[in-house]
């Protein structure tokens, strides 16, 4: 290709060359030719136009030349000069080349014209050309004359020729022979005529024409610019009239202007005619001919010169392809012979034409024995004619074909092929040929046979996992997805860390990798996460498959899924330490946990306890109802314990109906852990005492309970249990279905709560609550109103203090139905209290306990309650403490704000003892500050209680609040306050709590 | 041209006795028409696209030959055409040499004091030819020159009027046919001026001659039909013609066929 191509290029370029110069050789001779014709026409024409303007000239002055002379008077002297004056201008009337006729006496005056302005005009006809040799009849031409007419003309010479703009005319003088006296008639030629004449003929852009006379002189020209009268002599030399009459030739007049001249001598008259044509216009046609040959010519030169480009392109394309072509069957070829496949060719027939060495190789047969053959003669007659009659089929079909069958060996063994054949089409889709392509699969049937066993292996029951040396997953059989539910695809290329469960320590895994680089293999348990998360353990058995050199190229591990065999352990394990029957830790368990509880127990210093719990009458159920209801009741029982129980609990069966319950983590305070034990122990016995559905049989059951509760101290585990079970029995001993302390002192202590509670509950129901008041007073022990405050009337007991109930009724709720008794009561005094003006003025103040000012709807009750009584809201004033405030802050403002926009005054209780910010207590809508009794009571010996009060009504003043003073016993606390600025009081002082009777009966008295 | 006119008009007395109301000719040209069926149109025929005579053929055409075939169809007689000029116009009518003139004879105050004059049916100003090589001529500025010689055909409107415009150059007046056209020809003269009828058709013929227009407006003359005066029926009859002819476009059909139009009076 590379030598190839610079001698294309070199043909291509020559060819191109000889084309184009034939081409443009043939177009400029072509050119030339027409130009050399086109001269020629030219040359022609002006020919013509020379030879018909001399011809009309000619004839035009022999015509006027045969008038006059006619129309002449034979005698001069005898003629009537005035009507041949006449005569000339009948004339005249059809010669419009004449200006005027004349008559010249022999002295050269004019005695008769046309014109009678011209007679006497003396004209010097001497001049006149010819010259005169005697007594001729010739016609003579003189020199141009400007102006119109011999009367107003004057003659030109070639010094003084003829202004371009003015008229002229040409004199023509004619002798004529008469007698002695010769005359002589005088023609004054119209120029104009002529030009008139012939410039319709002959264009100024074709050519001009000039008439010379015979000396050169320029009688007239068609070129307005031409100075007639001037003298050309050298012209008419050139034209060598002596020797021929016309010609024509190219004149080139030497200062660029060139003429296709024509001329031609009047055949009578003494002048010649000249013309010039233009080149340019003979040219015309030709330069018109020559843009459009050039504007063919060129563009076709151009297309032939792109053509042998795109023609040297292609070539030089087909040349590479052909290169290429080359190439790739030079590739083929070598395939051909160096593939490990036997290749086989065939012709249309399926007769051999080529085979290739690997042919050879695999047959036995050499090319020369096949060649011709067609190559059924391979055939082991292993397979079916059906089985070739489908091949067929297929090829025709599809023009291909593969699968593999059994041949037949030179040597007449057989072996397995594979082999694939195809029909080969040329470009235009015909067949041309069959290739067949075989490969001695002989080996490779062994190999898969051997690979289907491996891979049957593989697919075995154990989980199995490839990694390549890197630890990067290769391959998982089915069984491994089975149990990491991780399917091959989401594994591969991963680590199979994925599968850690985190369980084991770093220096597990450390230690396992150790052991495979050490001895190749590990085999141990270990946990694994699956997909789901699930932790499951399983066996493994990692083996590191070495390459020839040693080098660990994968790691093969085996696992197994050994979640049901560590169940079964688990199994074991259960009835060791459980109740079968109700899955419930057993006796052994129990104390297992007992003494860690213990333990615990001491370093915490919480108490904990034991409940054993009997069930009442269980033999009889047992005995009636058979075992198996039995065994019902107990796992029944055993749910129902658990649920009675905090999830740190215990719960146990240690035999029979005997269960025992641990509770870990009570109060450190023995007496409020009992109570909470105590509740436990009650909540079961409710949950036992629910009916049972055994079966079909509906049972009851009662446990009879007995407590013990231990502490950090060290304890005996079976002293503990020792003491349960006499409680237990204790409580059978009380009539069953009950729960007894171990400890009798404890016992009294929740009896005597158990049955005040009682009390309290039944007490809102029979109105055994009663209000007292007392008095709060000014510094003039003017009464400004009362604290309501509450008395329990015990049927039995007496008046309780409310020290004694209100911190029960707060833990058990009951707080909330007595505050609201109390705040019912108060706004029923208040009520009573508008109907006298004595107490009409009176403020009622109510204390208000935190878990009643908490109520969500604690704002609506109170003004509800207001509503209902209709009384003044003004009168009624909560009392409030500071420890109750400090929860949800924005909640208290809230409701405070709520009760205050509709009168509800706020006095801040206990003021002092809590850590109350002044910030906070500033966005308390608050009325009054009451300063604690117990600032008061040390107010005479402690001198930081007397600052205390002092901040206290320093700050009631600068937040504009009231401030009152509780538990005022003595007069010197009185005054020391009032010195403070502590003006409002309420104390024993001026009157201690009172029943109302004794209130009003006091007011009306004491302090009226 | 008289003697035939009364040997005809005898003829017809002698085959018409009926008809033999004696009559005074003079002076009643509408009875005379009707009595001879024929009237008598005078026309100029020289006068190109008016009343023109082809030597060659001897035939006439013209607009005024077209319209005065229509008057003749209107009064139902035939048409003489007798040949008169400018220079004899007014005789030639006077005369009684025809009834009418008919050759777009331009109103000057001259012929007006002699000749009765229809409303015009033509109007036109006028123009001067010269030769294609006159160096001199190139605009109509250039005619009235000295040394110009301007040439006029006798009796007619041009007469007057150049004599009167022309300053500095000479008047030529001449009275043979086509004594214009030869004396510009032969350089004798430099322009001769005529009207526009004249002037178009003669430009289109003769192919030595230029046309000289004047810049704007030189002299417009209203051209119309002339009478002898005093036959005041005669007049009217003919005035009643050129008016149907305006106004049935008799006027503008024959001035579109000699290309006239531009020219049509209103």
């Amino acid at each position: 290709m590379t030598h190839h191509a610079p001698r294309l290029r070199q043909a291509v370029f020559v060819a191109v060359a000889l084309f184009v110069s034939a081409m443009l050789g043939i177009t400029v001779y072509t050119l030339w030719r027409l130009h050399v014709a086109a001269i020629t026409n030219g040359l022609e024409i002006s020919e013509m136009h020379t030879r018909s303007f001399e011809d009309f000239l000619t004839q035009s002055l022999h015509a006027s030349e045969m008038a006059a002379i006619n129309t002449a008077p034979s005698k001069a002297e005898t003629a009537d000069l005035h009507n041949i004056g006449n005569t000339f201008v009948k004339n005249l009337q059809h010669a419009p080349q004449l200006r005027s006729i004349s008559l010249l006496d022999n002295r050269g005056k004019i005695i008769a014209s046309s014109n009678p302005a011209n007679i006497g005009v003396n004209v010097a006809t001497e001049s006149y050309l010819p010259p005169t040799a005697g007594q001729q009849e010739i016609l003579r031409i003189g020199q141009p004359w400007s102006g119109r007419d011999f009367a107003d003309g004057s003659p030109s010479s070639d010094q003084t020729p003829v202004d371009t703009k003015a008229l002229s005319f040409i004199p023509v003088a004619k002798t004529l022979i008469a007698g002695e006296r010769g005359m002589m008639l005088l023609f004054a030629l119209n120029p104009d005529y002529f030009i008139n004449h012939i410039s319709q003929e002959l264009g100024a852009d074709t050519g001009t024409v000039e008439v010379l006379r015979y000396d050169g002189t320029m009688l007239m020209n068609t070129d307005p610019d031409a100075r007639i009268g001037s003298l050309h002599a050298y012209v008419v030399r050139d034209l060598k009239l002596s020797e021929v009459e016309a010609g024509r030739f190219e004149q080139d007049f030497g200062n660029g202007r060139r003429e296709l001249t024509a001329y031609r001598s009047s055949r009578l008259y003494p002048f010649v005619v000249v013309t010039h044509i233009h080149p340019a216009y003979a040219l015309r046609k030709w330069q018109t001919e020559a843009k459009i040959l050039l504007a063919v010519v060129i563009p076709a030169l151009l297309s032939i010169c792109l053509l042998a480009v795109a023609y040297y392109r292609r070539q030089l394309q087909i040349a590479a392809q052909r290169a290429e072509a080359e190439r790739l069957q030079r590739i083929n070829a070598t395939v051909f012979d160096s593939s490990a496949e036997g290749i086989i060719i065939t012709d249309l027939n399926a007769d051999i034409i080529s085979v290739n060495p690997a042919f050879t190789r695999i047959s036995g047969f050499s090319q020369e024995e096949v060649i011709g053959h067609n190559p059924r003669m391979l055939s082991s007659g292993q397979q079916s004619k059906t089985f070739y009659e489908s091949m067929w089929k297929e090829i025709l079909l599809n023009g291909f074909w593969q699968g593999e069958l059994v041949n037949c060996h030179k040597d007449g063994s057989y072996y397995d092929v594979h082999l694939s054949i195809s029909a080969s089409l040329d470009s235009a889709g015909r067949l041309q040929h069959y290739i067949g392509v075989t490969t001695d699969v002989t080996g490779r049937k062994h190999t898969e046979h051997e690979l289907r066993i491996a891979a049957t292996a593989f697919e075995s029951q154990e989980g199995i996992l490839v990694t390549d040396a890197d630890r990067n997953i290769l391959r998982v059989n089915r069984a491994f997805t089975d149990i990491t539910g991780y399917p091959a695809a989401e594994v591969i290329g991963k680590n199979p860390r994925l599968l850690s469960s985190g369980r084991h320590e770093a220096g597990f895994y450390a230690d396992m990798w150790e052991n495979l680089l050490v001895n190749g293999a590990w085999k141990g348990e270990i946990w694994n996460r699956r997909k789901n998360g699930e932790i499951y353990p399983e066996r493994l058995t990692i083996t590191a498959v070495e390459n020839r050199n040693g080098a660990v190229i994968n790691y093969v591990a085996s696992l197994s899924d050994i979640t049901l065999h560590k169940a079964a352990e688990e199994e074991i394990k259960t009835l060791a330490f459980f109740d079968p029957l109700t899955r419930l830790p057993n006796r052994r368990l129990l104390l297992d946990r007992l003494q860690q509880a213990l333990a615990s127990s001491s370093r915490s210093a919480k108490a904990g306890a034991i409940l054993f719990i009997d069930l009442d009458n269980f033999k009889n159920l047992n005995d009636t109802l058979g075992h198996d209801i039995g065994d019902l009741l107990l796992q029944q029982v055993a749910d129902r314990l658990e649920s009675c129980v905090r999830e740190g609990d215990t719960v146990a069966r240690i035999g029979g109906d005997e269960f025992v319950v641990m509770l870990e983590g009570l109060s450190s305070e023995l007496i409020e852990a009992a109570s909470q034990t105590e509740i436990v122990g009650w909540k079961i016995i409710a949950a036992l005492n629910q009916p049972y559905q055994l079966d079909k049989y509906e049972a009851h059951s009662t446990p009879s309970m007995g407590a013990t509760l231990f502490d950090g101290r060290p304890q005996i585990i079976d002293d503990l249990f020792k003491q349960a079970d006499i409680a237990m029995y204790q409580a059978k001993k009380s009539g069953r279905n009950t729960l007894r302390f171990f400890d009798p002192q404890m016992q009294d202590t929740l009896n005597i709560r158990a049955a005040v509670e009682g009390d309290l509950r039944k007490s809102i129901e029979r109105g055994q609550f009663l209000l007292y008041y007392q008095i709060q007073v000014d510094d003039t022990r003017h009464p400004l109103g009362a604290e309501a405050l509450i008395r329990w009337i015990h049927p039995e007991r007496g008046l309780v203090s409310p020290d004694q109930f209100i911190p029960l009724a707060e833990e058990t709720g009951l707080i909330l139905p007595i505050g609201q008794w109390v705040l019912e009561s108060a706004c029923s005094q208040i009520k009573e209290w508008e109907k006298d003006p004595l107490t009409r003025d009176l403020i009622l103040a109510v204390n208000v306990s935190a878990k009643q000012f908490h109520q969500t709807d604690f704002a609506a009750r109170v003004l509800g309650t207001v509503q209902r009584f209709g009384i003044d809201p003004t009168r009624l004033k909560l009392e409030l403490t500071e420890s109750m405030l400090q929860d949800s802050i924005e909640d208290t403002i809230a409701i405070m704000i709520t009760l205050k926009e509709n009168g509800v005054r706020f006095s801040l209780d206990d003021f002092g003892t809590g850590y109350s910010s002044l910030q906070y207590i500033k966005r308390l809508p608050l009325d009054q500050l009451k300063i604690d009794k117990s600032f008061v009571r040390d107010l005479s010996v402690g001198s930081d209680d007397k600052a205390i009060v002092s901040a206290i009504i320093a700050m009631a003043k600068s937040l504009k609040l009231d401030v009152i003073a509780e538990g005022v016993e003595t007069e010197e606390q009185r005054r020391m306050l009032l010195n403070k600025g502590c003006s409002h009081f309420q104390g024993y002082l001026f009157s201690k709590p009172v029943p109302i009777e004794q209130f009003e009966a006091e007011l009306a008295t004491t302090f009226r | 041209m008289r003697p035939p006119a009364l040997l005809a008009m005898l003829a017809i007395v002698c085959a018409l006795p009926l008809v033999s109301v004696a009559q005074e000719a003079a002076g009643n040209h509408l009875e005379r028409i009707n009595a001879g069926k024929t009237v008598r149109v005078c026309i100029w025929p020289d006068y190109y696209s008016i009343t023109y005579r082809n030597p060659k053929t001897q035939q006439l055409s013209g607009i005024d030959i077209d319209l005065a075939t229509e008057l003749g169809k209107d009064l139902g007689v035939a048409v003489q055409f007798v040949d008169s000029s400018f220079a004899k116009l007014i005789d030639d009518v006077t005369q009684d040499r025809c009834d009418i003139a008919m050759f777009a004879i331009g109103i000057t105050p001259l012929r007006a004091e002699k000749l009765r004059f229809t409303h015009p049916h033509l109007a036109s100003d006028i123009y001067a030819i010269t030769t294609k090589t006159n160096r001199r001529i190139k605009s109509w500025a250039d005619i009235d020159k000295t040394g110009s010689v301007v040439a006029v055909a006798k009796g007619t409107l041009h007469e007057p009027v150049m004599k009167d415009k022309l300053k500095a150059a000479q008047l030529l007046v001449l009275d043979t046919p086509f004594a214009r056209e030869q004396e510009v020809q032969s350089g004798r003269a430099d322009v001769f001026m005529t009207d526009y009828p004249y002037s178009q058709r003669f430009l289109a013929n003769a192919d030595w001659a230029r046309l000289v227009a004047p810049p704007g407006t030189y002299h417009i003359t209203p051209y119309a039909y002339a009478m002898k005066p005093g036959d005041d029926a005669w007049f009217a009859r003919v005035e009643r013609f050129v008016s149907d002819i305006k106004r049935d476009g008799r006027l503008l059909a024959a001035a579109k066929r000699h290309k006239l139009e531009s020219i049509v009076a209103p």
